[in-house]
């Protein structure tokens, strides 16, 4: 069966539409970190005249878009750039989140609901207020948190009522490396 | 030559149609799905706490560790109030509209107290506003009940978050909460 011109045009125009409605939504509702970070923040601007997309982006998802009075960052990749597997262990450090009350997750990528996750209360903080915390799928000694078995692996950090509202870049945000793979 | 103009045209207005239709309809449809399956079981303006295996899927900056508690509220039949109650600690209650945007947040050195009231009403249209000699800016405001809402629409969705320090306290502080009511007027 042959497609006519004109169905042919209309099937195309219809898949066009479709296809950057899906990646608008893909790539709506996050914003990278300045300074190299791997991290990308997670929100909704109400001033953005395009925020309808950043919401579509998290309902998408069956998810609330975060609270304006927290700030949500994920990633997908260690300080290398290559993306987080589950068979490896990160170590994921930096300075004490200055922030009321924060969690770190991890999860599979796109189940939020399977993430395993620790917080400001569970977290031991050295001394000279770092951060230091082991992301492996075996034990490990201090803060751990245990990867998930999944081809994806993504990591959050949520931080509610900042005390700095502009967190600017890397310095801010911890460090994840990685450690060694099996 | 103008039949190919016209399939052309014809499928650029195909084309922002079916885009728009994805970034419109398709993710509020997978929402409300994914809503329908949290709040199967309660009523519209009944406050409930939300299972903690599911809460860090629907509210992306909470965790499993914590207490969200949700009312789907409904203001088709005129304004409800919601009387919260909550531990003495960090917490955070939202509004979300039926676009799925925030439009109201409250949190504990805000309120100052472990108990608040909000009252929410349908936010007048345009034509009301002009007909209206009330004061435009009363949204926001305490009054004598607490504080007060206006939400684009008839649906929203009142969310109350609250980390727990420590988890041998979540059966009582799940206690507390509990005695949240969300009820229309």
């Amino acid at each position: 069966m042959r497609l006519s011109f004109g169905a042919a045009f209309l099937v195309a125009g219809i898949a066009a539409g479709y296809i950057t409605g899906l990646q608008a939504l893909l790539r709506s509702g996050t914003v990278s970190v300045p300074n190299n970070s791997k991290w990308l923040q997670e929100l909704v601007n109400p001033k953005d005249p395009y925020a309808i997309y950043a919401v579509g982006h998290f309902e998408a998802q069956g998810a609330l878009p975060p609270p304006r009075e927290s700030q949500l960052f994920s990633r997908d990749s260690d300080e290398d750039g290559k993306s987080l597997r589950s068979e490896c262990t990160y170590l994921l450090s930096g300075t004490a989140p200055a922030a009321r009350w924060w969690a770190v997750s991890v999860a599979p990528a796109g189940a939020m609901a399977d993430a395993v996750s620790t917080n400001a209360s569970d977290v031991i903080i050295t001394g000279d207020e770092r951060l230091n915390i082991t992301l492996s799928h075996r034990t490990a000694a201090g803060n751990w948190l245990a990867m998930p078995d999944a081809a994806n692996v993504k990591v959050t950090l949520a931080l509610h009522e900042p005390y700095d509202q502009n967190i600017k870049g890397s310095a801010s945000l911890p460090t994840l490396t990685k450690v060694n793979c099996e | 030559m103008m039949g190919r103009m016209f399939w052309l045209v014809t499928a650029l207005f195909a084309g922002i149609a079916a885009h728009l239709a994805t970034i419109l309809y398709a993710p509020s449809l997978t929402f409300e799905r994914k809503l329908n399956v949290i709040v199967a079981g309660h009523k519209p303006n009944n406050f409930f706490l939300m299972m903690p295996d599911t809460q860090a899927g629907f509210l992306p900056t909470s965790t499993a560790e914590d207490i969200v508690g949700l009312c789907l509220v409904d203001l088709s039949k005129g304004k409800v109030v919601i009387d919260a109650h909550v531990p003495q600690s960090f917490w955070n209650f939202s509004i979300y509209g039926s676009s799925g945007q925030q439009i109201y947040d409250i949190n504990d050195v805000e309120a100052g107290a472990d108990s608040f009231s909000v009252e929410l009403t349908k936010a007048k249209s345009l034509i009301e506003q002009v007909r209206s000699n009330a004061d435009p800016d009363d949204a926001g405001k305490i009054a004598n009940s607490g504080w007060h809402a206006e939400v684009p629409g008839e649906q929203a969705l009142a969310v109350l978050w609250f980390p727990v320090r420590d988890q041998t306290q979540r059966k009582t502080l799940e206690d507390e909460v509990k005695q949240t009511n969300c009820n229309a007027n």
